[in-house]
């Protein structure tokens, strides 16, 4: 395995985000309902014990009452048929010499006040064993009476809360943990699927493409990014092998004539042919240094050239000059040069670099226009822009072609008739894209034009 | 002229100084910075030719070492292709002038030419010949006869007449005449060179303005 090319880790379902994602929510899910379930115990344990407790309390001070106003043996027939209702409270009540007079209550004698005591195996409540919340208080002719009741209902009321909280809670971990892996491990598949997608572009394989599923989730939204990059590398790939092949073939026309001139001088038979084969030579290396040149300039302009240099540039000076430069040639050609440019169009950037926008601009009308009868620049204001144009009346560009003809080497004409060409329009793009202006292309009733718009400085 | 040549590349070295000595210059070479330095203490020079690469110090800090080394001869900086970020950070720096690799003999011989002319400060008036330029009355005449030049067309012949009699290249008039610091596809020189000579040479006697093939453009009497 080597470093620099890292083998893919498949990514197993435990260690997967989603999983963990997962587990942790069924962790947060056990904590929550147990505590739910220790609340509700405890809630219904006191609960229980409070209305037990009241019930005993009322139960107590009515026997009391019975007792003082009517005696003994009236407050005993009261418990006895009390004793007999269904759900009634156990009794124990015991006259002066400690004899029980009435009541089921199987206790001892208590100590006055609260006590729990546990009611014995077998006893009131058949076979179970339960805790008894038993009121002792002492009457006031002598005697006591002690009234109970059996707290296993109650407890057994907060054993069935607790059981059906433990059984759903526990079917809802299961079904909480079982939905988590299998939505991980779909979401997993789906990741593997942009994981796979991303190796294969990896190995080379540009046409690769990750599946989107049509759920308009996040995986989608990672995948359709994915694609989208995807797409944009292709592109990007697909015009530099295109740039390259052009570049190659651009440079082996010329060269190839510079090695054929020198072998022709080499073989020339007198010093005039040598001389003029070796001129040869140099105008063909020529060509390809200015091809190099005007790709490296290119490359520097839009990888970055700096803005620092730039500075006032009066646009009305730049078209005179390049005018002047160029007019003798477009009135060699049989054409006329027609400059209108109004003063005072002053924008931010490189002098140098409009100067030769422009040039291109002019020269790119004179190889082109070739069957119009003028060309024009025209430096305006338009619409708070400043616009410098440059238009002739030649048959133009097809409009299938514009926006491809701001590419290096696209030449409207595949035929490659002018070698060192196409390439001027891409310069004049590049350098627009530093000085944010906006080239526009288009045919008009006229003919053809190209307009930079400058922002005003 | 008395010449530093400054190029760690030895067989460009070697090319450039061939090429120059043939044309009549005195050469000495330094392969890197340090060896300039020694060199320019040593001897004043009229032209320093210096790479914007060198392998111990950058062209840009060299120019300011020789400046201190007591060098106030005009510095023609070799750059790169295509780095137009090489060239005008050698002029801020103080070069003169730049030629940009890789560059023919002939351009190289006659920007060297016009550096030790330029740095000689030209005269007002320039005369060749019948044909007289007035540098401050901005006035051409030939055979006493006022000739009438477009203000670039004055330029561009007070540029050939300043270096003659060497030769000035289609480069060195595109950057000094027009400010072009490109290489147009078109020869736009050529037609303004041929309607300097319709206004200067046509019916007036032995033709000035020459062409040497492959070089450039020339002024002198034949």
């Amino acid at each position: 395995m080597s470093s620099a090319s890292p083998e893919r880790v498949p990514a197993s379902l435990v260690s997967s985000t989603g999983f963990r994602i997962a587990l942790i929510n069924t962790a947060l899910l056990i904590v929550t309902m147990a505590a739910a379930a220790t609340a509700a115990w405890i809630a219904t344990r006191d609960l229980a014990a409070a209305d037990v407790h009241d019930r005993i309390a009322i139960e107590v001070r009515a026997i009391r009452v019975e007792a003082a106003q009517e005696g003994l043996a009236a407050a005993a027939e009261a418990v006895t048929s009390r004793a007999e209702r269904p759900g009634a409270l156990k009794y124990r009540l015991v006259d002066a010499s400690g004899r029980r007079v009435a009541g089921n209550l199987s206790v001892g004698e208590l100590p006055p006040g609260w006590s729990r005591v546990t009611s014995p195996a077998g006893g009131t409540d058949g076979d179970r064993r339960g805790t008894m919340l038993v009121r002792t208080e002492r009457l006031a002719g002598g005697g006591s009476l002690s009234i109970g009741d059996d707290l296993t209902r109650s407890e057994a009321m907060r054993d069935a809360i607790f059981r059906s909280i433990a059984i759903w809670g526990g079917a809802a971990v299961a079904l909480g943990l079982a939905l988590g892996l299998w939505l991980t491990g779909s979401a997993l598949r789906r990741m593997d699927a942009v994981v796979e997608t991303v190796a294969a572009v990896g190995r080379g394989d540009l046409a690769a493409r990750t599946p989107v599923s049509g759920h308009r989730d996040d995986i989608d939204t990672l995948a359709r990014g994915v694609n989208a990059m995807l797409d944009h590398i292709g592109l990007l790939v697909q015009a530099l092998r295109r740039v390259s092949a052009d570049v190659a073939h651009e440079l082996r026309t010329p060269l190839t004539h510079v090695r054929q001139r020198l072998e022709r001088a080499a073989a020339a038979p007198d010093a005039e042919t040598r001389a003029a084969e070796l001129d040869a030579a140099n105008l063909a290396m020529d060509q390809s240094l200015r091809l190099f040149d005007a790709m490296l300039r290119l490359a520097e302009i839009d990888g970055g050239h700096s803005r620092s240099r730039f500075a006032s540039v009066d646009l009305a000076e730049v078209v005179d000059r390049v005018a002047d430069a160029y007019r003798p040639e477009v009135e060699a050609s049989g054409r006329r040069l027609e400059v209108a440019a109004v003063p005072g169009a002053v924008v931010r950037g490189d002098v140098d670099l409009i100067s030769q926008a422009l040039a291109n601009l002019v020269e790119n009308s004179l190889k082109h226009g070739d069957s119009g009868s003028r060309v024009c620049i025209t430096l305006a204001r338009r619409a708070g822009k400043i616009s410098l144009m440059v238009a002739d009346d030649g048959p133009g560009v097809s409009e299938l072609a514009i926006p491809l003809i701001t590419e290096a080497f696209y030449r409207v004409d595949r035929a490659r008739a002018t070698p060192g060409a196409g390439i001027g329009l891409a310069i004049v793009a590049a350098i627009a894209r530093l000085h944010e202006a906006r080239l526009h292309i288009g045919n008009d009733a006229e003919g053809f034009g190209v307009r930079l718009e400058f922002a005003a400085e | 002229m008395h010449l530093l040549l400054i190029e760690d590349n030895l067989e460009t070295a070697g090319l450039i100084a061939a090429g120059l000595e043939t044309r009549g210059h005195l050469l000495i070479t330094a392969h890197n910075g340090a060896a300039a330095i020694v060199e320019a203490a040593r001897a004043r020079f009229d032209v320093i030719i210096a790479d914007r690469m060198l392998p111990d110090i950058d062209g840009i800090a060299l120019i300011a070492a020789l400046r201190h080394a007591g060098q106030r001869g005009p510095v023609l900086l070799l750059t790169a292709l295509g780095s137009e970020e090489d060239r005008v950070a050698g002029l801020d720096a103080g070069a003169d002038d730049y030629l940009v690799k890789p560059f023919s003999m002939a351009e190289l011989a006659a920007r060297v030419a016009a550096l030790g002319r330029r740095h000689a400060g030209g005269p007002t008036v320039i005369s060749i010949g019948d044909l007289v330029l007035d540098r401050l009355a901005r006035q051409v005449s030939r055979n006493n006869s006022i000739i009438d030049l477009q203000p670039r067309e004055f330029e561009l012949l007070e540029h050939l007449m300043l270096q003659s009699p060497s030769v000035m290249t289609r480069t060195m008039l595109l950057e000094r005449v027009w400010h072009f610091h490109f290489d147009p596809g078109t020869n736009i020189v050529e037609s303004h060179i041929s309607r300097l000579r319709a206004k200067i040479d046509r019916g007036n006697g032995p033709a000035l303005i020459q062409t040497v093939r492959g070089e450039g453009y020339v002024i002198r009497v034949a």
